[in-house]
């Protein structure tokens, strides 16, 4: 075999004669492979050139040397083996281990041991042929090197963690000690440190980011897209004069340029504590590290971006339907600065221009005491209109401010007054932006973001957001306030189609509401009207038009005045509802409407009624009870075909009628029926004068804002004046409702102001209450007699009964006593043996309290 | 005659405070029933009672005790006690007499005298 042949050969170069021996002996000399032999004692017999180059000893140090001076010490027993096997004639080939180098560094070699055989067939020693394999293991842990990276780096979502992960296989990649990656700002011109490991956080401070056209290793291989191997300090210093004095304990460098679609977009550097070169190998390593990192941070970076895109849309999606939600300017705005907060700030303000006033009308923050505290600030100290930053600045020029970072000369320009700045020094804000709410070119208002504790740094993009968020709040608050004119605009002209003032007639009182819808409704067509023919008769009409808004709003004029003509022309109710019917027929697009319509003979206190599509007007009886006033029905205005029925009813004096419009019983999802209960409970105990009746009613029934408007029209019917009031109870507690009730519609009759009337009934209930109480034994059965008359200005009411008086005690201590002593003039109380009389009176019309 | 006359009254729990709506007149007839009912409302884990009585029209001397009443009782349990009256109710002018503002808030919005019932006990 040549190849043992060769082996035999070489190892013995002393005693080697014959006609091939120098042509074996150049092979061995020049063989890149290590050709060693040893002996039986293994002592090292002859040592090639490559065997001195692989293991470091020339061939004279190392012959006559045993072989054990090759072999590290955790490989002592393979030694052995090999020798073992070679003493039985065997051959060991490709044997991989590892062995020792002169200067104590290992070297991965592949053997190939084959014996040296004597003629006499005794063997006699063993070539030795030794690879250098540390390339070949170098390549295979590399691939595995890369194998990994690739599968870490597809782990990795976000582009910090791909930074991380690169940055670490890298500085593995070639043993580096220190290393960081950069990247490209948007802008272009600045690379900012995303990453970083091996430097300290003082020496890094400095570099966080810096110029590309900076005369610094990261900012060349950007600039040029080559990468930069400097291999020590000298060519470092001589090549990048700004590196002197910085980082003197590394004195190599590689840097390589991050790369994707060829455009270049930030590098990875390494730093080497030695000064060292970087073998071809190497570099073409780092290179397809760095290549590998580059696509999956390019990917990273734009699944990023993508995903803040989204958010963003989402966002301000989101804010848009709120922005839709309300047409109340300050309820929306309050509502966007609550949604805001805290998701793109910590703090949100919206000032308006009004009048060319600046007004805050909305703050936001996550903790309602913080809140409380920036309106007390925007109460106690408004916003100088005339600042040259924040809001006012802002709403002058229509341009958005940016503050990523907020300075004390900063605050001190936007705060009114020096209280005002110590307050907000204290809230700890960091960063703000302030954008113009705009529409149609206008400036209305701005929006002002502030970041304090989340230490959050607005950022231009921060700020794009911001200003998208205020367009589209500048765009709903320009519909809100066109249409908080329409709506003014709606209710304006309504309010000019009802009747100014009310007639005022003998013998009977008369009030007026009329409620528009709250905003965010239209307008809607109710009326009501009052005709005086100046007869003795006197119509009353309460109306609603279906629809809403301006068109509702003119239908009802024109119905109105229509009818206001029949009855002038002389018309019942029956005969003007029927020829209004016929009007409304005749208008362009089907209007339909419903009315109740009374004509009220004030001599004989008859109402003549006719009742369209209406609800049934209410009436409060002189005893205090209320009902329905039972008007057949008929078909609503427009529908009707036929003549309306009319209903003729006599009306007591002192009853209350009430007439008004669906919208003030009709609840969304309720029907009429409880909002009717509702009013007749309200009614019941209502006043009798019909201003304050009204009122009532309204406060009772109008609890959460209306989503239709209301027309109330309220009629009194006066009992004769000047007719005292006389009245016999029987001497019980349950009797007080009904005296208070009586008194209370006397005193109507006599025109006795609210106030006034309250205080005489409350003194004539206490009067009443202690005769009820202390006058009789439980079980006698008494009675009360009580008179009240109007004598001039005075009020005089007196209270009778036929039992003992005794001073009232108990419960009551004497509270009843003082109470009339207060709300009356004079309180004389006589007794004798026909029983107790207290007589009090009191002075109307003066207008005071009490 | 028909008998007394009882207010309406209805009630509403806004966490741990109870609202009560007087709707009507309170008087000798009715005070000590309507006193009782509000009684039965008043269970331990309340932080208060919030009278409304921005629709009671009358309220006489015994509903002046009934008021009082009803305070010594929240007072002993540790329970609050404001009353919302509007600015223009005559019967703000008993209340005033029997100067009841010292014995508990007497306020005109229902929001005040929710708020003045205090959150931390004692």
């Amino acid at each position: 075999m040549p190849r043992r042949q060769a082996a035999d050969t070489a190892t013995t170069p002393s005693n080697r004669s014959g006609p091939g021996a120098g042509y074996f002996e150049a092979i061995v000399e020049s063989s890149e492979d290590a050709i060693l032999s040893k002996d039986r004692n293994l002592v090292i017999r002859s040592w090639n050139p490559a065997a001195a180059a692989l293991y470091g000893y020339p061939a004279e140090e190392a012959i006559g040397q045993p072989i054990s001076i090759l072999i590290p010490e955790h490989r002592a027993g393979e030694e052995r083996d090999i020798l073992r096997r070679v003493l039985d004639g065997q051959r060991v080939g490709h044997y991989d281990t590892e062995r020792l180098r002169k200067d104590g560094t290992l070297v991965a070699v592949s053997l190939s041991v084959s014996p040296i055989s004597e003629p006499d067939g005794s063997i006699s020693g063993a070539s030795v042929i030794a690879r250098d394999v540390s390339g070949r293991r170098r390549a295979a842990d590399r691939a595995a090197r890369l194998q990994h990276l690739t599968t870490e780096l597809a782990k990795a979502v976000a582009p910090e963690e791909v930074v991380n992960v690169a940055l670490r296989e890298a500085l593995a990649a070639l043993n580096a000690h220190a290393g960081a990656v950069g990247l490209l700002d948007e802008g272009g011109d600045t690379i900012r440190v995303a990453g970083y490991s091996g430097y300290s956080h003082t020496s890094l401070a400095s570099w966080e980011t810096f110029a590309v056209k900076a005369a610094l290793p990261m900012s060349e291989v950007v600039r040029t897209g080559t990468p930069a191997w400097v291999v020590g300090q000298e060519e470092l210093v001589s090549r990048y004069p700004a590196l002197a004095g910085a980082e003197i304990k590394f004195r190599s460098r590689a840097v390589v340029p991050l790369r994707a679609d060829g455009r270049v977009f930030g590098a990875i550097s390494l730093s080497f504590r030695e000064a060292r070169s970087f073998e071809p190998d190497e570099r073409a390593f780092l290179e397809a590290i760095v290549q590998q990192a580059a696509y999956a941070l390019d990917r990273a970076r734009l699944h990023a971006a993508e995903q803040r895109t989204r958010q963003k849309l989402d966002f301000l999606a989101r804010a848009s339907e709120l922005l839709a939600h309300s047409l109340d300017v300050e309820t929306t705005l309050q509502q966007l600065a609550t949604f805001v907060v805290p998701r793109l700030a910590d703090w949100c303000a919206v000032d308006l221009l009004s009048d060319g006033e600046i007004k805050a009308v909305a703050v936001a923050h996550a903790n309602p005491a913080k809140v409380e505290l920036a309106r007390e600030l925007q109460r106690r100290h408004p916003a100088d209109p005339d600042a040259p930053v924040a809001a006012p600045a802002v709403i002058r020029s229509g341009r958005s401010e940016l503050h990523p970072a907020i300075t004390e000369e900063l605050l001190a320009a936007a705060a009114p007054d020096d209280e005002a700045l110590e307050i907000i020094r204290g809230l700890g804000l960091v960063s703000a932006m302030v954008v113009p709410l705009r529409a149609r070119g206008r400036t209305l208002g701005a929006l002002t973001l502030v970041a304090a504790e989340s230490g959050r740094r607005f950022t231009s993009d921060d700020l794009e957001v911001a200003e998208d968020l205020a367009r589209r709040a500048g765009l709903a608050v320009e519909n809100a306030m066109l249409y908080a004119r329409e709506h003014r605009a709606a209710v304006t002209l309504q309010r000019s189609l009802l009747p100014r003032d009310l007639p005022r007639l003998p013998g009977l009182q008369l009030a007026a509401r009329y409620l528009p819808a709250g905003v965010g409704a239209d307008v809607g067509g109710d009326w009501y009207d009052t005709i005086d023919l100046a007869d003795g008769r006197l119509h009353l009409v309460v109306g609603d038009v279906a629809g809403r808004g301006i068109r509702a709003a003119s239908v009802m004029g024109q119905l109105r005045n229509a009818l206001r003509a029949y009855v002038l022309d002389g018309c019942s109710p029956q005969e003007a509802v029927g020829r209004l019917n016929r009007l409304a027929r005749t208008f362009e697009s089907s209007e339909m409407a419903t009315l109740v319509h009374i004509s009220f003979d004030l001599r004989k206190r008859e109402a003549e009624c006719v009742r369209a599509g209406h609800p049934p007007p209410l009436i409060r009886g002189p005893n205090g009870e209320v009902t329905e006033l039972a008007i057949q029905g008929s078909l609503p205005i427009g529908v009707s075909q036929g003549p309306c029925p009319t209903t003729t009813i006599q009306i007591e004096p002192g009853s209350l009628i009430l007439m008004y419009t669906d919208g003030l019983v009709e609840r969304r999802g309720e029907g009429i029926k409880p909002g009717l209960e509702k009013l007749k409970r309200a009614l019941r105990t209502a006043p009798a004068e019909p201003e304050p009746c009204l009122d009532f009613v309204l406060h009772a029934l109008t609890q959460t804002g209306s989503e239709d408007d209301v027309a109330l029209l309220l009629m009194r019917v006066d009992k004769t004046a000047d007719q005292p009031l006389e009245l016999t109870v029987p001497a019980e507690p349950s009797a007080l409702a009904p005296i208070r009730r009586a008194v209370e519609a006397w005193l109507a009759d006599q025109r006795i102001d609210l106030r006034d009337g309250w205080q005489i009934v409350a003194a004539c209930n206490e009067a009443c209450a202690n005769a009820s109480e202390h006058a009789y034994a439980p079980t006698q059965a008494g009675s009360i007699e009580i008179e009240a008359r109007k004598q001039g200005p005075r009020i005089v009411v007196t209270v009778h009964d036929h039992g003992q008086w005794r001073r009232p005690r108990g419960h009551d201590r004497g509270r009843g006593l003082t109470l009339m002593n207060y709300f009356m003039d004079r309180v004389d109380v006589e007794r004798s043996q026909e029983g107790t009389t207290v007589r009090m009176e009191r002075t109307v019309g003066r207008g005071n309290g009490t | 005659m028909n008998g007394g006359e009882v207010p309406r009254v209805e009630h509403e729990t806004k966490g741990s405070t109870v609202i009560v709506r007087i709707e009507g007149d309170v008087d000798a007839a009715n005070a000590a029933g309507v006193r009782d009912g509000i009684s039965r409302l008043l269970t331990n884990h309340l932080m208060g009672l919030v009278l409304d009585l921005s629709r009671t029209r009358y309220l006489d001397s015994a509903g002046i005790q009934m008021l009082l009443d009803l305070s010594e009782r929240l007072r002993s349990r540790g329970q609050d006690l404001s009353l919302y009256v509007t600015r223009e109710q005559p019967l703000r002018l008993t209340l005033t007499l029997f100067e009841l503002e010292r014995a508990f808030p007497v306020v005109d919005s229902l929001e005040e005298a929710l708020a003045k019932i205090d959150p931390a006990p004692g």
